[in-house]
C-alpha cells in the first residue's frame, strides 16, 4: 500500500539509499535536512524516477524551534496526516582528537545524535501510538555497543540512542508501533569518505543497508545489524575482558 | 561540508602505470561549488567519472581529482517530448534505468553503459549508430557549467556556442558539467534486430559496411588481426535495427520494454577479446564458421550494445601492467589504403588482441576536440608488455599520421605532443575558448600535460 515516511538526514549517504528504496516500493516520501538546495534535488530525483511524491522539508538538529516543530511540519506536508513511519538518520562524527580538544563539537555531537534524535522520536512515538500504528527506524551504530579510545564521543551518542530505541521499542510494543534500532557497521558514505576503504569487505554500499532497513520494516524486526555478521563482531568484542579490551588499539 | 581529500592511486581502464592523486568526493552541490572556488587549497582540478576512459585523461596527480558518485540526480524528465534533464554524475545504466520503461532510450550509446554522463559529454562518445546519429554531443541541448572563477554559466548551441561546444569533447578542460539536458530517442522497444555478416576480406567488410549504410541504423563489427593475404580484413559484421514490439515472441510483445532478468547475457554476441587472445586463430575461424551467414537474431539492449559489462572488471584480466587501447580513424577517401596498412603491421607484431572493432562513422560536428569525422575506426587492445608496445604503437602513429587519421583522446595513453597536434588541427579554436574561461589552467589532466595541449607542468 502506498503510504508516507518522512526521513530525517535525506541527504546522508545512508538516508539517499533508503529514500530510492522506499520510492521504488511505492511510498512518498518527506525529505527533510538542512540544506534546502540538497534536499530539493533529492526530491525532484526522486520523483522523476518513481512517479511518487517527494516534499521537501527544512530541518536542521541543532535548531530547537525546528526540532519541537518536526511533527507539525511534516503533517503539513501530508495533508495534515501523521506519516506512516519515520526514519532518522542525520548524524555527525568528528575525529575523536578533534573532538576532545574542542568540546563544542562532543556538545553537538551528544545534540545531533542523540538530544534531538530522543525529542524527535518520542514526539513521533507518542502520536503514532495514539493512532495505534507507525514504523520508527533509527539509524544508531555499532560505536555504540562499547566504548572504544579511538571514537568513544561518537560512540557514547550512539549508545543513548540505541537504548531510548529499544526502550522505546518495548514501551510501544502493546500499540502497534513498531521500532527499528539499526546498527550499521562501516558503510561507504561521505561520513566515511578517507577513513574506510570502500572496496574493503568490511565496507558496505548503501544499497545494502538499505535492503536491509526494508527488510527490518516488512518484518517487523527490532534490532538489526547491518551487514549482518557485525552481530557477531560485535558480540566478541563486547565480550572482550576488560584487561584484554584495554591493551587493543581499537 | 565534507571536503575530504584522500590519496589513491588512479588510473584509467587500461590500468596502465597508475598514480598516485589527490582525490575528492564532494558530497553536495554546494561542497563542489566550495571546493572549486577554493584556489588556494586546490589550485588545479579535475573531473573524473567513472573512469572508463583508458588512458590518463581522468587522471591528474598534480590537482585535485573530483568524483562525482553523490552528484548523481535526474532534475526532470518529460515522458512526452524525452527531454532528460539531470547532473553529470548520473550513469547510462542510471539513465536507462529511468527513461526505457517510458519507450526512450539513450540516442548513442558506447560500449559499456558503466560512464557517467559528465564523461560522454566530455569525450563526445559515439555508438554504433555515428553514420546515422552522429556522437553523443548532438543531443546534448543544454549545459550548466562551473568555471574556474566560480562562476556558472549556461550554454547551448545557441547561448555562448563556442564554449558549449569546446566543453563537448573537451576532456573537463574547460570546466565542470555540473547539469545536462540531453534530447532522448524513442524506441519502439527494448529490443534489437541483428544480423550476422561474414566478410572474406577488408575489400568485402567495407563494401558490405558502405551498402548497409541506409539501412541499418548500427553497425559495427569483428576483424580478424592475424589473418594474412587474402584473408587480410576477413570479418563477421553485426547489423542492427529497432525490433518492433510487434517483431517480439511471446511474452516479450506484451511488455516490450521489459528485460526479464533471465534473459540477460545469454546471448554471447560477442566474445570478449582477452577470451580469444590465447586461442588466436582457430577461434576466429571458429566464430567464422559457426556464425551462420545472414543469420538474424533478436536480442536485448544489453547484450547488443553491453556485451562486456556483464564481465566485471575484465581490464584485470591482463594483469598487473595494464594494456592500452588504440582506437584509429581513418578517413573514408583512403580508408581502404590505411586499414590494410594497419592490419599488416599488427599481424607482423602479432601483439594485439587478435580481433579488432571496426566501426562506420559519419561527418563531423562543430566540437573542436570531438573525435570523429567521416571514415572508418580500428580499435583493439594491446597488452602492456614494454618496449614492443611502444614500438608498434609508434608504427601505427606513422601509418595514421600519413593516411590524415586520428586517435581518439578517451582511448589514449601514448600519443605524443606532434602527433597530438598534427591530429587535432582545430586545437587552436579549442585553446582560445580554454584562455578565456580559464586562463590559469586550472582544469587539467595527466593526459593534456602529456599530448601537449596544455603546458607540461
Ligand atoms: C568497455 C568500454 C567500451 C567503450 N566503448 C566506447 C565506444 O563505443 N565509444 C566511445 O566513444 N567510447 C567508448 N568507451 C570510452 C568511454 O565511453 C569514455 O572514455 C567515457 O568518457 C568514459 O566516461 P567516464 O564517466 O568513465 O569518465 P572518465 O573516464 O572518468 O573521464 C573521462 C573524461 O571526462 C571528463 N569528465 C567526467 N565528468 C566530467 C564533468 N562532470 N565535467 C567535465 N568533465 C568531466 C574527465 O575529466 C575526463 O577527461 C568505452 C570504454 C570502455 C571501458
Ligand atoms: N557511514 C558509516 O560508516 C556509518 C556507520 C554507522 C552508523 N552511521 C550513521 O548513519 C547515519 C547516516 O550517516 P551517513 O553514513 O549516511 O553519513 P553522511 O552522508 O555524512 O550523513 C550524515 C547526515 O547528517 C546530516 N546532519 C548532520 N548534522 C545535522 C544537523 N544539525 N541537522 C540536520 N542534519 C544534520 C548531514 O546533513 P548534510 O547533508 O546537510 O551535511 C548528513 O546528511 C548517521 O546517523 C551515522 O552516524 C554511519
Amino acid at each position: 500500500m502506498r503510504q508516507t515516511y518522512l526521513i530525517l538526514g535525506a541527504t546522508s549517504g545512508i538516508a539517499k539509499a533508503i529514500a530510492r528504496a522506499l520510492a521504488r516500493h511505492g511510498h512518498d516520501l518527506i525529505l527533510a535536512g538542512r540544506s534546502a538546495e540538497e534536499v530539493a534535488l533529492s526530491a525532484a530525483d526522486l520523483e522523476a524516477r518513481f512517479q511518487i511524491r517527494a516534499r521537501p522539508l527544512e530541518f536542521d538538529a541543532t535548531r530547537a524551534d525546528h526540532v519541537l516543530g518536526v511533527l507539525a511540519a511534516a503533517m503539513e506536508c501530508n495533508d495534515g496526516d501523521l506519516p506512516e513511519g519515520v526514519v532518522l538518520a542525520y548524524g555527525v562524527m568528528f575525529p575523536q582528537s578533534e573532538s576532545e580538544a574542542n568540546l563544542e563539537c562532543l556538545a553537538q555531537t551528544i545534540e545531533v545524535n542523540f538530544g534531538s534524535a530522543a525529542r524527535v522520536l518520542q514526539a513521533f512515538g507518542s502520536a503514532f501510538a495514539q493512532r495505534g500504528s507507525g514504523v520508527i527506524v533509527g539509524i544508531s551504530s555499532v560505536a555504540g555497543d562499547r566504548g572504544r579510545g579511538s571514537n568513544y564521543h561518537y560512540g557514547a551518542s550512539k549508545a543513548a540512542l540505541t537504548v531510548f530505541l529499544d526502550g522505546m521499542r518495548h514501551r510501544l510494543r502493546a500499540s502497534g508501533v513498531h521500532v527499528c534500532t539499526v546498527l550499521p557497521g562501516f558503510v561507504a558514505t561521505p561520513m566515511t569518505y578517507g577513513i574506510v576503504d570502500p572496496a574493503s569487505p568490511l565496507c558496505a554500499q548503501p544499497e545494502q543497508v538499505a535492503r536491509d532497513v526494508l527488510k527490518a520494516i516488512d518484518r517487523k524486526r527490532g534490532r538489526v545489524y547491518t551487514i549482518w555478521w557485525w552481530r557477531w563482531i560485535m558480540t566478541v568484542i563486547r565480550h572482550l575482558p576488560e584487561a584484554v579490551f584495554l591493551r587493543t588499539n581499537l | 561540508m565534507n571536503t575530504t581529500v584522500n590519496k589513491s592511486q588512479l588510473s584509467g581502464w587500461g590500468g596502465y602505470r597508475p598514480i598516485e592523486c589527490r582525490v575528492a568526493a564532494p558530497a553536495s552541490r554546494s561542497a563542489l561549488r566550495q571546493m572549486v572556488a577554493d584556489r588556494q587549497s586546490h589550485p588545479r582540478l579535475l573531473m573524473r567519472g567513472l573512469g572508463r576512459s583508458y588512458g590518463d585523461s581522468a587522471v591528474e596527480p598534480t590537482g585535485t581529482v573530483l568524483l562525482q558518485n553523490n552528484l548523481n540526480r535526474v532534475r526532470s524528465f518529460d515522458h512526452a517530448t524525452g527531454l532528460l534533464r539531470c547532473e553529470a554524475g548520473v550513469t547510462l545504466e542510471d539513465i536507462i534505468h529511468v527513461v526505457l520503461p517510458h519507450g526512450w532510450f539513450l540516442p548513442t550509446t558506447p560500449g559499456t553503459k558503466f560512464v557517467t554522463l559528465g564523461g560522454a559529454i566530455a569525450a563526445d562518445v559515439h555508438g554504433k549508430n555515428h553514420h546515422v546519429d552522429g556522437t553523443f554531443g548532438r543531443w546534448v541541448q543544454r549545459l550548466n557549467l562551473l568555471l574556474a572563477d566560480g562562476s556558472e554559466c549556461e550554454c547551448s548551441p545557441l547561448e555562448h556556442p563556442e564554449l558549449f561546444w569546446a566543453t563537448i569533447g573537451g576532456m573537463g578542460l574547460t570546466g565542470v558539467i555540473v547539469e545536462a539536458e540531453l534530447q532522448l530517442r524513442r524506441c519502439p522497444s527494448a529490443y534489437y534486430h541483428v544480423s550476422y555478416r561474414r566478410c572474406r576480406n577488408l575489400d568485402a567488410t567495407l563494401e558490405v559496411l558502405a551498402e548497409t549504410d541506409n539501412s541499418f541504423t548500427y553497425s559495427v563489427g569483428w576483424i580478424d588481426c592475424l589473418g594474412r593475404g587474402d584473408r587480410l580484413g576477413r570479418s563477421i559484421l553485426m547489423l542492427g535495427n529497432d525490433a518492433q514490439a510487434g517483431d517480439l515472441s511471446g511474452e516479450l510483445r506484451d511488455h516490450p520494454f521489459h528485460v526479464p532478468p533471465t534473459r540477460r547475457k545469454r546471448v554471447p554476441l560477442y566474445f570478449p577479446n582477452f577470451a580469444l587472445n590465447r586461442l588466436s586463430v582457430s577461434a576466429f575461424n571458429y566464430l567464422y564458421y559457426a556464425v551462420h551467414p545472414d543469420r538474424e537474431v533478436v536480442v536485448d539492449y544489453d547484450s547488443y550494445f553491453y556485451p562486456l559489462d556483464g564481465i566485471h572488471d575484465w581490464n584485470r584480466i591482463y594483469g598487473r601492467r595494464g594494456f592500452v587501447q588504440y582506437q584509429a580513424l581513418f578517413p573514408q577517401a583512403t580508408a581502404e589504403r590505411g586499414l590494410r596498412r594497419a592490419l599488416e603491421t599488427l599481424a607482423a607484431f602479432g601483439l594485439a588482441s587478435f580481433l579488432a572493432v571496426i566501426k562506420r562513422s559519419g561527418p563531423a560536428n562543430p566540437a573542436p576536440l570531438s573525435y570523429l569525422f567521416d571514415g572508418y575506426t580500428l580499435a583493439l587492445d594491446i597488452p602492456n608488455v614494454g618496449p614492443r608496445m611502444l614500438e608498434m604503437a609508434r608504427q601505427l602513429d606513422d601509418i595514421l599520421l600519413a593516411e590524415g587519421g586520428r586517435l581518439y583522446l578517451a582511448k589514449d595513453s601514448l600519443m605524443s605532443p606532434d602527433t597530438f597536434r598534427a591530429m587535432y588541427p582545430r586545437l587552436g579554436q579549442f585553446l582560445s575558448v580554454k584562455r578565456s574561461v580559464d586562463p590559469d589552467n586550472r582544469f587539467t589532466s595527466a593526459q593534456a600535460r602529456r599530448v601537449g595541449l596544455l603546458p607540461s607542468s
